[in-house]
């Protein structure tokens, strides 16, 4: 798959000062950062003074992989004239694959994911990280929760019995 | 393909040597991401984190509210009183939530008993920014049509009053509401409210008891986009005056044997692009239960220069168009 040499290159930099090239199609898969392309289109250096460099590196491997998939998807339409059932829902489950294991993150390198994804406005990054999350808490007792995610409780005994006899069924045993 | 990233650090950077390690990071997240993640969780398990610190019972209480009473999980089959349960969890948790409510679904209930609950949940949910109502009685289609051959043959006064949830008027006053879903029930108005449900998108009426008055003003919503009925009754002639409509559905059942309107007057409705009748035989019953004749339902079109598409199935009534409008 041959990219046109035409294509242009936008640099990012992080808030340590580290720079990534990317190409422009990968750049706007950020939705802030097609806006400032969009209102400005000689822009190529944009600081992102929110993002360190690990998670920028992330987002950007987020993105790659994105532009990829959707760029082969794009490909075989055209080849074929139109996509085959199978193969589709194939390239679908591999990226789905693709997705699981790139959360395969500790709780703090998450909560930046989120953060990034939030600020860059990556809405596909953004909704898996948040699914993420989510699903680290289903099935969980509070304590396992606190547990997982470091929380600190700063209720009394007291308090936090007033708050259990409010919603008492959600504490009851499922089965 | 040659990565164009100048440098992925991502192998050697998984570890962070930050004083976060054992902090309470997530906590500090913005209120909004939290509460997505939460909204994301089923009722049991978002409420259950109320507990965990006091920013995490703040946010359960201030969490946009996805209320669906079947992962209530109350259900018990030695308990006989399921409905009383889940009607009062879902009543506790609607008051002590601040809103907004994004989406409730109430579907437990049949005991008569529980109306006047129902009621202050939907007073609640009014007040506390409802999006999305879904309201359903358990109750069978055969139950509904028996009861509603009573209310036909007079034999029996006041059994809607009593067999039936009235939805109460006041609840048509909501300014937020965008989707109503409503089942098993009734809704009826004496008088004519101002400026009702104005940000209603799109309701679903099944085996609902209506009223004219009510459909008068339904048509009058100002951002009515869909409706759908289904085997509902009451209203005889509907006359609709919509700008944004633009879809009409209205569905009888073999099973449910009485005629809905006899006439649809579509008089100015721009934006209609998809009107379905589906009159699968709409017959009429009489008192002692005999089929007598085919009720014929007119349908009249004066405006409606968007239709396209245009589904009658087994339509026994005339069609009238007016001012010669183009419908292939």
């Amino acid at each position: 798959m041959a990219r046109s040499s035409t294509e242009n290159m936008i640099t990012l930099m992080s808030s340590d000062g580290e720079e990534f090239m990317v190409t422009e199609k990968v750049a706007r898969e950020c939705t802030t950062i097609r806006n400032m392309l969009e209102d400005d289109c000689v822009i190529t250096n944009i600081p992102l003074p929110n993002v360190t460099s690990d998670i920028l590196s992330m987002v950007i491997e987020y993105c790659m992989e994105h532009v990829a998939a959707a760029e082969k998807a794009a490909a075989e339409t055209a080849e074929k004239g139109s996509s085959s059932a199978p193969a589709a829902a194939k390239a679908n489950k591999d990226l789905e694959e693709w997705d699981k294991a790139f959360m395969n993150v500790d709780v703090y390198t998450l909560c930046d994911l989120i953060l990034a994804a939030n600020y860059l406005n990556v809405s596909g990054l953004l909704d898996l990280t948040i699914q993420t999350a989510a699903n680290l808490i289903k099935g969980k007792s509070p304590e396992q929760i606190r547990k997982t995610f470091h929380i600190q409780n700063d209720l009394s005994l007291e308090e936090e019995e007033k708050i259990r006899s409010q919603t008492p069924w959600a504490f009851e045993k499922s089965e | 393909m040659a990565p164009r990233l100048r440098k992925t650090r991502r192998a050697s950077s998984r570890k962070r040597a930050k004083s976060e390690n054992g902090s309470d990071y997530v906590s500090s997240l913005p209120e909004v991401l939290l509460t997505s993640i939460l909204s994301l969780l089923p009722i049991k398990e978002a409420a259950r984190t109320s507990v965990l610190s006091s920013r995490w019972h703040h946010l359960w209480k201030s969490a946009p509210l996805h209320l669906d009473d079947s992962f209530l999980n109350l259900d018990n089959p030695d308990n006989p009183d399921v409905d009383d349960s889940s009607c009062e969890a879902a009543y506790n948790i609607i008051q002590a939530h601040m809103g907004p409510i994004e989406y409730c679904n109430l579907s437990k209930f049949d005991d008569r008993d529980l109306f006047p609950t129902i009621n202050g949940i939907l007073r609640q949910l009014s007040q506390k920014k409802i999006k999305h109502l879904s309201l359903s009685f358990k109750e069978t289609w055969e139950r509904m049509v028996d009861i509603h051959i009573r209310v036909l043959e007079a034999r029996d006064g006041n059994i809607l009053e009593r067999q039936v949830y009235k939805v109460r008027p006041s609840f048509f006053k909501c300014k937020t509401l965008k989707q109503l879903d409503l089942f098993c029930c009734r809704v009826s108005m004496n008088i004519n409210l101002a400026n009702m449900l104005p940000n209603l998108k799109e309701i679903n009426l099944e085996y609902v008891f209506l009223n004219d008055v009510f459909m008068d003003r339904l048509f009058s919503c100002p951002n009515l986009e869909k409706v759908k009925m289904y085997y509902c009754c009451g209203p005889k002639r509907v006359q609709i005056r919509s700008r944004k409509l633009r879809e009409l559905v209205i569905t009888y059942g073999i099973h449910f044997p009485y005629v809905f309107v006899e006439e649809i007057f579509i008089d100015d409705a721009p934006s209609l692009e998809v009107l379905t009748i589906d009159d699968t035989p709409c017959y009429f019953v009489t008192p002692d239960h005999h089929i007598t004749n085919i009720m014929m339902m007119k349908l009249k079109i004066r405006n409606a220069p968007n239709l396209v598409q245009l589904g009658l199935y087994c339509y026994l009534g005339d069609v009238h168009f007016m001012h010669g409008d183009d419908v292939s």
